[in-house]
């Protein structure tokens, strides 16, 4: 029997693996422009985050509409909220990939550290494929899938703490590095926090696959 | 933390204070075809006013729930509509429908409800053959070639969803049939008369959630074609179908709007209490 | 609610039931606390109607029907040849769809099973009466139109009226079956609130074709379907995480 909650409800899992995706696209670019100094490229970025929060605005009512109007049980209950929990969590991904364009439009070094950028380019990389790979696993309802993301949240976590050793020890060997090295320590931490929510959005697919609530994330709370 | 003005009051009551006692949703007709329109209807039982201030409009193709608790004179709205309560009870005001007030002595009733049509609470097919519950209206009140009558009763069964499940056996009892089902008969029989308008009093309480997901289903396929009006006391059942929801209270209509508006931020507060199962 | 150490009031074991030949439960074994709500919920045919009126032995009353299977109630095989049906459903009291009041007053309607037992003492059975209207949260209502019809009460009223005249006799266990089924949601609204009242005190099972009545007012919820027990388990892991997949579809709304 057709059920107008299912139409409404694929139509809502689409709009959420597509801004899934924006934002994916978004974190990709954001390090991208970082990496090749792109202040015009970064201030795209910045034109264009009002579509994350509107998407997420929109995703949002949609959620409430539907508690309200078909009070959905069960996976229907676990699919919404999983929605509705892991919607915010992609809007703030949104607002780490802002902060990393903000750094590239007032960076102000003129010397950079090159294996640093490169590795952060990499991080970045890594951290957009992560992205999108989390939604995937939403789409296909991977609960294993989804739980293997912390593992490479921990390598992540390795490059990030090598980020921070190359940039510290280049601030002692060249002062004139420091404007640079400190914005590679923050696009590092924004990097690192990206890959931190994607465990969150992980954690939420185990719920809403299996109705356990599991803690993926084992306490990495430094900021880099 | 102590507050030092004393005249904060909790958000609850703040929104309680605000809120319109009524709210009445105006359609633009540039942008809603307008099926059918009451203005200022009254009704008296007697010298008892039942119902006052009734002003809605009805959009075409669109499913509208009338909601409230009972003696709210949701009911009695609805059986004014199509002039059932002519017999006991004075109805003032006019119903507009294709620019005519059908609510005048000059209009023909039973015409009028062959473009209006009702469905009751409890699936009350006749004690006749599956077949001639559909025909009957037509057959006693018109000549038709079995061809005609063979293809109305094959198109309002479909109509219905009922068609697949009693095709082999049209001459059996529509009494046997299962309470979804003789419910779905009773609306392939108001189809019959190829009404514009289909009024439902409470199609499903007297059924199981199963029979009554498939009266539901029946009734969004039909808004293709068909107004619906339905009075219904399973507000989930109003969340679920409808795309308009009145709420009616102690004989006045207190909000009326977009369902989703209704059950995500309704206007009036009474409202709120009402949808939320608040009634203390 | 549901504490798995509370003591068992009712243990059905290996319950059939034929109409005839035709055997409407296959089977059933549930066992009920002896304190708080169990919903039956299962679509039309599914059996829970015919288990919920095979504990008081409603079915005595038709022909042709067979029931086999153990009920211990509090020691009581409730199926023994010398088992006092009257004085069972004195302690197993049932409330049904259609509010049924007797034609005659609100308080002998309420007195009436008293009366029934040989209570004569009318202190007696004025204490009982208030009493019952009190725990059925109908006493402010019906408290100066005692001795007046109980038909010229609203349905909700006499719903609840009904619900006293069962607690009037100190039942141990109480049948609903559909209690709000023919009420508006003001007067379920009230039903389903004594309820709730009465879920500290009493063991309740219910037969109710609400889904979110089952999900809003009973500890345990158990899923029938054709005659079988799909599932039993604590209301809110039947509605969150239910084990069986026809569970499932059947409290979201899919049916077929």
């Amino acid at each position: 029997m057709r059920r107008l909650f299912d139409e409404e409800l694929a139509d809502l899992d689409s709009s959420f693996t597509e801004m899934g995706m924006l934002v994916s696209q978004t974190i990709q670019k954001a390090v991208q422009s970082f990496v090749d100094h792109d202040r015009e490229g970064a201030r795209k970025i910045l034109e264009n985050d009002h579509q994350i929060n509107e998407r997420e605005a929109a995703i949002e009512k949609k959620t409430f509409e539907m508690i309200a109007l078909y009070q959905p049980v069960t996976t229907d209950l676990r699919e919404i909220v999983t929605i509705l929990k892991a919607v915010s969590v992609l809007e703030r991904m949104g607002d780490q990939a802002r902060n990393i364009a903000n750094s590239t439009i007032r960076v102000k070094g003129t010397k950079h550290i090159a294996n640093v950028e490169k590795e952060l380019g990499e991080m970045g990389e890594m951290v957009a494929s992560m992205v999108s790979e989390v939604m995937d696993y939403y789409v296909k309802n991977d609960a294993l899938g989804a739980e293997a993301i912390a593992d490479k949240n921990s390598i992540l976590t390795q490059s990030a703490a090598k980020v921070r050793t190359d940039s510290v020890n280049g601030m002692k060997e060249d002062a004139e590095l420091v404007d640079s090295a400190a914005d590679y320590l923050v696009i590092a931490g924004y990097l690192k926090r990206i890959g931190d929510y994607t465990t969150d959005i992980a954690e939420w697919i185990v719920y809403k696959r299996t109705g356990k609530i599991i803690e993926l994330n084992p306490g990495y709370n430094f900021f880099i | 933390m102590t507050n030092s003005n004393t005249d904060l009051k909790p958000a609850s009551e703040f929104i309680r204070e605000n809120a319109p006692e009524r709210f009445i949703y105006n359609m633009d007709p540039e942008k809603h075809e307008i099926a059918l329109s009451t203005h200022d209807l009254q009704v008296f039982y007697g010298d008892n006013l039942a119902l006052s201030e009734g002003d809605l409009q009805f959009e075409r193709y669109k499913i509208t729930s009338l909601v409230g608790a009972s003696g709210s004179g949701k009911s009695t709205f609805l059986r004014s509509l199509n002039r059932m309560n002519d017999d006991v009870a004075t109805v003032k005001g006019k119903i507009m429908y294709r620019g005519v007030d059908i609510n005048t002595k000059k209009i023909d009733v039973y015409e009028m409800r062959r473009h209006i049509g009702m469905v009751f609470q409890r699936p009350n097919p006749f004690a006749k053959s599956i077949y001639d519950n559909i025909t009957f209206a037509l057959t006693s009140r018109g000549n038709y070639t079995k061809e005609q009558l063979d293809e109305v009763v094959e198109t309002s069964l479909k109509q219905a969803a009922l068609w697949d499940q009693v095709k082999d056996e049209l001459d059996k009892s529509a009494l046997a049939l299962s309470g979804g089902q003789a419910q779905r008969l009773v609306i392939a029989r108001a189809l019959a008369l190829k009404p514009d308008i289909l009024l439902l009093d409470e199609p499903s309480s007297a059924l199981d959630p199963i029979s009554s997901a498939q009266v539901e289903d029946t009734l969004l396929k039909l808004k293709d074609q068909y107004t619906i009006i339905i009075v219904t006391h399973n507000m989930q059942q109003a969340a679920r179908i409808s795309d308009y929801t009145a709420f009616f209270h102690m004989g006045k209509i207190v909000e009326y709007d977009l369902t989703r508006k209704i059950f995500t931020r309704p206007k009036v507060a009474l409202t709120n209490d009402y949808i939320s199962g608040n009634f203390g | 609610m549901t504490d798995s150490k509370q003591k068992t009031i009712l243990s059905t074991r290996d319950v059939h039931l034929w109409y005839g030949k035709k055997e409407a439960l296959h089977g059933i074994d549930l066992d009920f606390p002896e304190k708080g709500i169990t919903a039956l919920i299962g679509p039309s045919g599914s059996g829970k109607s015919t288990y919920l009126r095979a504990i008081n032995r409603m079915h005595d009353l038709e022909d042709n029907v067979t029931v086999t299977g153990s009920f211990n109630f509090n020691g009581t095989d409730i199926y023994a040849p010398t088992t006092d049906t009257v004085d069972l459903r004195k302690r197993i009291g049932m409330v049904f769809q259609q509010p049924n009041p007797f034609p005659f007053s609100t308080y002998e309607n309420v007195a009436f099973g008293l009366r029934l037992a040989g209570v004569k003492d009318k202190a007696v059975l004025d204490e009982a009466v208030e009493k019952a209207l009190k725990q059925a949260s109908v006493w402010d209502e019906v408290k100066d139109t005692l001795h007046k019809s109980a038909l010229g009460l609203s349905g909700g009223q006499q719903q609840r009226v009904s619900v006293a005249r069962v607690l009037a006799t100190s039942p141990e266990l109480l049948l609903l079956d559909e209690p709000t089924s023919a009420l508006d949601p003001v007067s379920s609204h009230n039903i389903e609130e004594t309820l709730l009242k009465l879920r500290d005190d009493y063991a309740m099972i219910i037969v109710t074709h609400s889904m979110s009545q089952a999900s809003r007012i009973s500890d345990r919820t158990a899923f029938f379907l054709s005659g079988d027990l799909v599932e039993v388990d604590e209301t809110k892991h039947i509605f969150l995480n239910p084990e069986k997949k026809e569970t499932q579809d059947y409290v979201s709304g899919r049916f077929g």
